[in-house]
């Protein structure tokens, strides 16, 4: 039920209800009491309780949301440690608690690995490599770089978007596959 | 860039020009002591001018009104002292807001600039000159001491960027583009050590902070500011901002606001009076109540769900996506 919710939303171009979110969470809590580190139902809760923390404006309750994914995450991981999305998650919520070390650094780099080929995955380790840039080992750095190569390849609007919004201009415009994404802007710098 | 940084050094970002000391009969936020000051001219009242010439017309002149209120927030002034306030009530220059734990007001400026402060926030209003046929009459300078502040700006810093002075705390907000724009910042001066944020809606800011200099924040881009940690980090998308962050940002950006749009203040004051007089009285037999079951759409500000997992155009949260 929860994943039907979950499609549903998604193809969805309306807010949704902060009691359908609740009840879908519902959903999920009551899944783990029958199986209580079910890794599916794990990451689907950490997924809303980020999108709590999206929503919410008070900053306490949105810590309590992001710190309660991230603990959900690692949860999940523990259970499937080959789960590139679980490692994007994690990512992301520790960017969001503004804890750069060097778990985020292996998540980025588990998530990379792990699914190369995988658009969303893409979009999310360049999304907080991005915010993470400045402390990024050069490792990190080339590989995040290889990540926008193969972005290129069918999902090369969005990856373009992501390195737009962080006026990074200078990681894509030598790659000939964006410049006709690219090629306006790229003219100005 | 640079430079309209370098415009602040010297005697203090916020500093009334010159010409504001001197020159006593030359700018307000309303039309009221313009026409004044012109009737007495007619009439030859020399008498009268003298007399007005010994006031300050900033402290005079009404700002602007609050135009609409949550919780309890109070305003201090030289003349009226410290009291609560209420939706319509007028304020001038000098005065003192001061929001408590749950209190929140949206402040609006004769030139239709709007100021929101959120919770446990003060702010004071240092200086405002609006003179609608004179643009070269026009100054505006508004002091976040502590908590959180949206600023968008109004006729003086449209047309005139230089016009207007905003600082937070110990550092000052510049901004770097013309026709207007929508801030956000947030700071704590209460620590040993200022820490803050601010963040751009619309428009291109620039901050000098007591770390240093954030040269630019462009529209939806956000950069903190904290002691030690080798300098400052360069602004990211709102969005890959600290949880802690977005959240604040998001509350005042929740809150809806009145156009940009100069004013007659004391007219607009009474209007919102009336129309929140109007609005507290018990419905009537033509219609029920709003449902009060019914979430608001800022629950998810903007965006489908699906959009609020995805971070800034990109990405996903949770699989499969």
């Amino acid at each position: 039920m929860a994943q039907f919710e979950f499609e549903r939303w998604t193809s969805a171009n309306s807010p949704v209800d902060i009691r359908e979110v609740n009840r879908v969470e519902k959903y999920l809590s009551d899944s783990l009491q029958y199986a209580p580190a079910n890794p599916w139902a794990l990451e689907k809760i950490g997924a809303l309780e980020l999108a709590r923390m999206r929503a919410s404006g008070i900053p306490r309750e949105a810590l309590a949301a992001t710190r309660d994914a991230r603990a959900r995450f690692r949860e999940a991981l523990l259970q499937r440690p080959t789960a590139p999305f679980l490692w994007a998650n994690l990512a992301l919520s520790k960017l969001y608690l503004d804890e750069i070390d060097d778990e985020l650094f292996a998540a980025l780099r588990h998530a990379g690995e792990l699914g190369p080929w995988e658009p969303t995955i893409q979009q999310m380790t360049l999304f907080v490599g991005l915010a993470v840039w400045p402390q990024l080992d050069s490792g990190l750095r080339q590989e995040l770089v290889r990540t926008i190569e193969r972005g290129a390849s069918g999902n090369a609007n969005k990856m373009y978007e992501i390195v737009k919004r962080y006026r990074r201009f200078d990681l894509i415009c030598d790659m000939s596959k964006y410049n006709y994404i690219g090629g306006k802007d790229c003219s100005k710098q | 860039m640079i430079d309209s940084i370098k415009l602040f050094k010297g005697g203090g970002p916020c500093e009334a020009p010159i010409a504001a000391k001197t020159r006593p009969a030359v700018g307000y936020c309303e039309g009221f002591l313009y026409k004044l000051c012109k009737a007495a001219r007619a009439l030859g009242g020399v008498v009268l001018l003298t007399v007005l010439g010994s006031f300050s017309i900033d402290a005079l002149a009404q700002a602007g009104y609050v135009h609409a209120i949550s919780g309890t927030v109070f305003a201090r002034d030289a003349s009226a002292g410290r009291g609560p306030l209420k939706v319509g009530d007028t304020f001038a220059v000098g005065t003192f807001f001061d929001t408590g734990d749950s209190g929140r007001v949206v402040l609006k400026f004769a030139d239709g600039q709007v100021v929101v402060l959120g919770p446990n926030s003060t702010a004071h209003v240092d200086r405002c000159r609006y003179d609608p046929r004179n643009g070269k009459a026009r100054s505006l300078a508004i002091r976040l001491v502590n908590g959180s502040m949206r600023f968008v700006a109004g006729a003086i810093a449209a047309e005139n960027r230089e016009a207007a002075c905003v600082s937070a705390g110990e550092s000052t907000i510049t901004i770097l583009s013309d026709g207007g724009v929508d801030f956000t910042v947030v700071v704590d001066t209460r620590l040993s050590e200022e820490v803050g944020v601010a963040a751009a809606t619309a428009g291109e800011i620039a901050v000098r902070t007591p770390y240093g200099p954030i040269p630019r924040i462009e529209a939806d881009q956000a950069a903190p500011w904290r002691p030690g940690r080798g300098g400052l980090p360069p602004p990211l998308p709102l969005a890959a901002m600290p949880a802690v962050i977005q959240a604040q940002v998001a509350a005042m950006l929740a809150i809806a606001l009145p156009t940009n749009a100069p004013v007659d203040v004391n007219a607009a004051a009474k209007a919102v009076a009336l129309e929140t007089t109007l609005a507290a009285l018990p419905p009537t037999a033509a219609g029920p109540a709003a449902s009060a079951s019914q979430f608001p759409a800022s629950v998810f500000p903007g965006t489908p769900l699906s959009s609020t997992v995805t971070p800034a155009g990109g990405g996903c949260v949770g699989s499969p996506c």
